[in-house]
């Protein structure tokens, strides 16, 4: 046994403070980028159009089951090749905005190539939820990481149809 | 996926000072610190080893074992003595045991790769107010 992991994401008007979604949905198994600001509705119902950017999506870990300690995440777009005039942005944050599709100049790190996971952003970790603002870099009980926020951005001159499938890699240490 | 664990190919035995030994158990649940409802949280068994009484860390898995004596320093795969620091190296404090399973979750459209890359384990210590840490890590 180990520490059990799932995704979830938030989504809606920023609300409380720490700031977070209005709607959180638990248990996602994907991220896909659309021109919505939910989790379930089917892409391809809300495509992106050329030169317009999806909504940000704000994903994050929950672990739970059975650790000890959980510590040294890592987080990168680790294989896929992304289209033409497509550009991948992103960030991971305790800050959660509301979604929208204009550019987002708070994911400062541009995730279009991919990496190794060693070189990717470090990812911290709260016993109280991904807004936490004071994230630290080991939990000894059931937690969350920060949010693993993420826009796809595009140009005029971006292809039709489905982008190129991407991995992300969230990596970690427990025992 | 909507939740994951990864499983575990190698589990933990440990040798103490007086002889006896404790084993990772299968559910991996700590004995000494139950469930806690409140935080909805069961702490895993390494919380339960006795760290200042260990002298032998050990990985099991199904043909191979993997250890390291915190009393020399040295490591053994299976039975072959291995050191890994300066031979001039005096240890004047204990050494402290270090362990840890490097986890990646590979998510891919709508399918999520969880396993556990690599076991780390080995240890740390002080000498001459100067850190030196150990590890090995096997896949």
């Amino acid at each position: 046994m180990a520490a059990t992991f799932s995704y979830s994401e938030d989504n809606g008007t920023a609300t409380g403070s720490p700031a977070r979604g209005t709607t959180t949905t638990a248990s996602r198994t994907e991220v896909n980028w659309k021109n919505v600001d939910d989790s379930t509705t089917a892409y391809n119902t809300q495509p992106i159009t050329a030169g317009n950017n999806s909504y940000t999506k704000y994903q994050y870990g929950v672990f739970t089951g059975t650790f000890n300690q959980i510590s040294a995440g890592l987080w990168a777009h680790t294989a896929g090749t992304f289209g033409t005039g497509l550009t991948l942005k992103g960030v991971v944050t305790s800050t959660y905005a509301t979604p929208g599709t204009g550019t987002n100049a708070s994911l400062t790190v541009d995730m279009t190539a991919a990496i190794s996971i060693g070189s990717g952003q470090t990812v911290l970790f709260s016993t109280t939820g991904p807004y936490d603002q004071s994230p630290v870099s080991t939990i000894s009980a059931a937690g969350y990481s920060q949010y693993l926020a993420t826009q796809l951005q595009t140009t005029s001159s971006t292809g039709l149809g489905d982008t190129a499938t991407a991995t992300l890699t969230l990596q970690y240490n427990e025992n | 996926m909507s939740t994951v664990q990864a499983p575990l190919k190698y589990l933990w035995h440990v040798k103490y000072r007086d002889g006896s030994g404790q084993e990772q158990p299968l559910d991996d649940k700590s004995i000494l610190h139950p469930y806690d409802p409140e935080t909805d949280f069961q702490p895993s068994a390494f919380r339960d080893i006795d760290q200042d009484d260990l002298v032998v860390f050990s990985l099991r898995g199904l043909y191979d074992t993997f250890s390291v004596d915190l009393r020399t320093g040295l490591f053994n795969i299976n039975g072959v003595e291995i050191q890994l620091h300066d031979q001039g190296l005096v240890f004047t404090e204990p050494l402290q045991l270090v362990y840890w399973r490097q986890v990646k979750l590979e998510r891919t459209g709508d399918e999520t790769n969880h396993y556990v890359d690599k076991y780390f384990f080995g240890w740390k210590t002080l000498v001459d107010s100067k850190s030196y840490q150990r590890t090995m890590g096997i896949s």
